[in-house]
């Protein structure tokens, strides 16, 4: 740990020589130039505000889109035929943009559910995947012997499939999380992009953006011009994506009775 | 009658396993199948417990061909044990009626005391059979048929193991393959050609 912190500092000092030397490019955005413009971002209520937000509906629609994506998991396993009738949908959500996510949210004038759907969004075929294919890798041989002894379902899934399951959910379960998060907060600074060229052309930008978001901090810091600001805000979703998907993923690893390896 | 084969055969990949195997087991008897590795033992034992369909020929369960099933306790050949859990656990697990006080009495008669809560991946291949005997044993079913369950044990605990299935077995029949007949002199010899 010792070592780590020394080579953080290292990192830190590299940074902020080459913002001395590219000083031009960079406007001067060394760590102690971002560390001040935190300062000023986070006396700012707003600033907070908007993370928290984009915060919650990220954890609530990745976690919605994981008990589903978890539920269906499950039952594309026990039922192969309701698997392929949710493949079509898996198999598309991983290969839509959050981009056009973005635009379509925008559009339909839902700025302020864009954190919630694309969380869900990503979260559900992640969790889908995960699930169903943790159970297709539960072993046969176990299986066989359950269907020979008659073996209870309470205890097929006590013995059999939970111990195969809970350390694929262990490390399923965050990932998709973290995932959600980088999308979603990426859908919303292109939605708080769209509502600003919106207003310049003249519509109601308040009814379209997704007002009082992680995004839109994003991107209030780069119109304000300052690099400092943008990295600053840049420092703050980083770390709110690792609570996020560190928090969760201690919770999981609790409940599953995993330790962290 | 409690099985009947008839003339059963199974080829996998165009190796013929089993050819027109026949055998009748009935109740209050022991069968030890014997004969070299990859005879076909296993394979008989499989499409008994209707895990594999045999290619020709016909399984006769309970003295009647409607039933797809029988109520086996088995011991396989690759232990198939919920490598987590403790010896206790895996034999309580297979029936609601079997308690963690009489799966730990029964454990007791073949492995020590302190093995019994131990996750059953800590145990050596010994106890480990040990643990698929009783947990085959332990329940009452149409037919015990163990699949070479003797394999990694000593004399001396291979004789105890006989000594249990011998005392446990009552009228039930039991199927044991093995590669010799040491200690199943008990057992009705049907041995396997290899094919």
């Amino acid at each position: 740990m010792k070592r780590k912190i020394i080579f953080v500092l290292i990192w830190l000092a590299v940074w902020q020589a080459v913002s001395l030397l590219l000083h031009g490019l960079m406007q001067g955005a060394g760590p102690i130039e971002t560390a001040a413009a935190l300062a000023g971002m986070a006396a700012a209520p707003a600033f907070w505000a908007g993370i928290g937000s984009s915060f919650v509906k990220v954890l609530i629609g990745a976690l919605l889109g994981a008990a589903l994506g978890t539920v269906l998991g499950v039952i594309a396993f026990v039922r192969p035929a309701a698997g392929d009738a949710v493949w079509p949908i898996k198999a598309a959500l991983p290969a839509i943009l959050p981009a056009v996510l973005a635009f379509l949210m925008t559009a339909w004038k839902a700025g302020g559910m864009m954190a919630l759907c694309v969380s869900f969004l990503t979260a559900f075929p992640a969790m889908f995947s995960s699930v169903n294919s943790g159970l297709e890798g539960v072993d046969q041989g176990l299986l066989e012997m359950a269907q020979v002894f008659r073996v209870p379902t309470a205890a097929r899934l006590k013995y059999i499939f939970l111990p195969e399951m809970k350390t694929k959910l262990a490390a399923a379960v965050p990932n998709a999380i973290g995932l959600a998060w980088r999308f979603a907060v990426a859908a919303e600074v292109i939605g708080a992009a769209l509502s600003r060229i919106a207003a310049a052309d003249g519509a109601d930008a308040a009814a379209i953006a997704s007002a009082g978001s992680a995004g839109e901090c994003l991107v209030q810091a780069f119109a304000a011009g300052s690099t400092a600001q943008i990295l600053a805000c840049a420092v703050v979703l980083a770390l709110a994506g690792l609570i996020l998907e560190k928090g969760i993923g201690a919770i999981v690893r609790l409940l599953a009775g995993t330790g962290k390896k | 009658m409690t099985i009947e084969a008839e003339n059963v055969s199974k080829a996998y990949d165009g190796k013929q396993v089993l050819k027109d195997f026949s055998l009748e087991i009935s109740s209050d008897s022991c069968y030890a199948l014997t004969g070299p590795e990859g005879c076909g033992k296993t394979t008989f034992i499989r499409i008994v417990l209707g895990l594999e369909k045999p290619d020709s020929g016909r399984i006769r369960l309970l003295g009647d061909y409607k039933y797809a099933w029988i109520n086996a306790g088995v011991v396989f050949q690759d232990d198939r044990l919920c490598e987590d859990f403790s010896a206790v656990d895996n034999v309580a697990m297979v029936n609601k009626k079997l308690s963690p006080r009489i799966a730990r009495q029964e454990l007791c008669k073949l492995l020590p005391d302190e093995m019994l809560d131990k996750p059953v991946k800590e145990l050596d291949k010994s106890m480990r059979r040990r643990v698929c005997i009783i947990r085959a044993c332990a329940i009452p079913t149409d037919v015990i048929l163990m699949d070479e369950p003797f394999e990694g044990m000593d004399a001396a605990t291979r004789t105890k193991s006989i000594e249990y299935i011998k005392s446990i077995k009552a009228t039930t029949p039991v199927v044991i393959t093995a590669k010799t007949l040491e200690g199943l002199e008990f057992c009705k010899n049907i041995p396997i050609p290899q094919l």
